[in-house]
């Protein structure tokens, strides 16, 4: 179905407005909902015994969920079909992780089935672009490729998901070069099937930022990893995705070579950092605990877990800014 | 800008370069090289040769990582105990 310029950027806006709605409401509506059910946790890093709602999943993406069908219905771009498909497969594996706490190897296991609809459906371009020299044909690797990349984001943001508002701000600054990637390569839906993301992660980061009123849980995290993961496939942009994540990427990177296993972060006894009695965070000098990116923010002395987050952000618009000029480099010039 | 930022700006740049580098070497100079003996032999041993180039590229890129992360762990909290 052709659809003409006008006609794209009304849906645009649509998918972004409907979303943004559509998540402020249902996270307002799931955070007195969570609270009459006690579906309620401690956050840690506050005085005394804050108990904050989880998992606020469902209000992240659901609605992402409904307008990707409406913008599927509008364009008919089989792209959105499985990307439809994908959040549904992680967010379930979400669900249930919320529920009953999957092991730190069946929980990636699991993940892996979020790249099958992209696979099934066909919707991937096996060829990556790189900047300065170019295309490169992957037809037989890709395939492999996906199952891993939607593991790898999905956990990967779940990783960071330990601060109030880190995700969900963190992501939100990752997905701006994404949509300048796709602007310059003029992927008019591509573009509007990522601002559903988007405008949910802006709609949610009202309610997450410090001081949480909601976590997302492991439902909302893996889920927004994955649709970040998809989205770069889909549309091409996979090596912008890459350098956008950098800093949540070095994060897993550091965990898992300083664990030397793939471990639920539950399990572990040693903690990276340590709450002082001021409340401000501090990194921990127990040898055997895990290296995160936190613990090293934290190497030259504590602070807030409003300023780490601000710390954590800094570092995400650092990659962002070589995210876009990889992506400037690769389709501007 | 804050000063305890910068190292790991530093390490997150190398990253960055690093996939350029790796990947160039990878798919423009591993990539195309041509059989070394004529028929399926030779496409074999040239495939298993190019896994082997780009797996040690791979492994490369985790050590220089995993070195530079020890060198902000040695200068940062050894330092210090």
């Amino acid at each position: 179905m052709l659809i003409n310029a006008n006609k794209m950027l009304i849906i645009a806006i649509f998918a972004f407005v409907i979303t943004f709605i559509l998540t402020y409401t249902l996270t307002k509506f799931l955070i007195s909902y969570l609270k009459k059910i006690n579906r309620i946790v401690k956050d840690y890093h506050k005085p005394g015994e804050v108990k904050v709602p989880m998992p606020g999943g469902p209000a992240l993406v659901i609605p992402i969920i409904i307008v990707e069908i409406m913008v599927y219905i509008f364009t008919q771009d089989i792209r959105i079909l499985s990307l439809i498909f994908t959040i549904m497969i992680v967010f379930i594996i979400g669900i249930i992780d919320d529920l009953y706490i999957l092991s730190g190897i069946l929980k990636p296991t699991l993940l892996i089935l979020g790249g099958l609809p992209i696979i099934i459906l066909k919707t991937y371009n096996p060829y990556l672009t790189f900047p300065l020299f170019g295309t490169v044909r992957l037809t037989i690797i890709y395939p492999i490729l996906i199952l891993i990349a939607i593991t790898i984001t999905s956990n990967t943001i779940n990783s960071i998901d330990v601060l109030n508002g880190a995700v969900s701000g963190f992501l939100i600054i990752a997905t701006v070069p994404i949509m300048f990637a796709l602007i310059l390569k003029a992927d008019y839906i591509a573009i509007t099937f990522t601002l559903p993301l988007l405008a949910s992660l802006l709609a949610f980061y009202k309610y997450h930022r410090y001081p949480s009123r909601i976590f997302p849980g492991d439902s909302g995290s893996l889920s927004i990893g994955a649709i970040y993961g998809a989205l770069t496939i889909l549309g091409s942009v996979e090596v912008v995705g890459v350098i956008a994540l950098l800093p949540a990427i070095l994060n897993s990177f550091l965990f898992l070579t300083s664990v030397k296993r793939l471990v639920e972060h539950r399990e572990i006894k040693a903690r990276p950092t340590i709450l002082l009695e001021d409340y401000r965070i501090a990194a921990s000098k127990d040898i055997s605990a895990p290296i995160t990116l936190i613990r090293l923010i934290l190497a030259d002395g504590p602070l807030s877990e409003s300023e780490i987050v601000k710390e954590i952000f800094k570092l995400a618009i650092f990659t962002a800014i070589l995210a876009s000029i990889t992506a400037y480099i690769t389709w501007g010039l | 800008m804050t000063y305890r930022l910068l190292p790991l700006m530093g390490i997150l740049l190398v990253a960055w370069l690093l996939i350029f580098l790796g990947s160039f070497i990878i798919f423009k100079i591993v990539a195309p090289i041509p059989e070394f003996l004529p028929g399926y032999f030779g496409v074999l041993i040239t495939a298993i040769i190019k896994v082997i180039i780009s797996t040690l590229l791979v492994i490369c890129w985790i050590l220089i990582m995993v070195w530079l992360r020890d060198l902000y762990v040695r200068k940062k909290f050894l330092k210090k105990s």
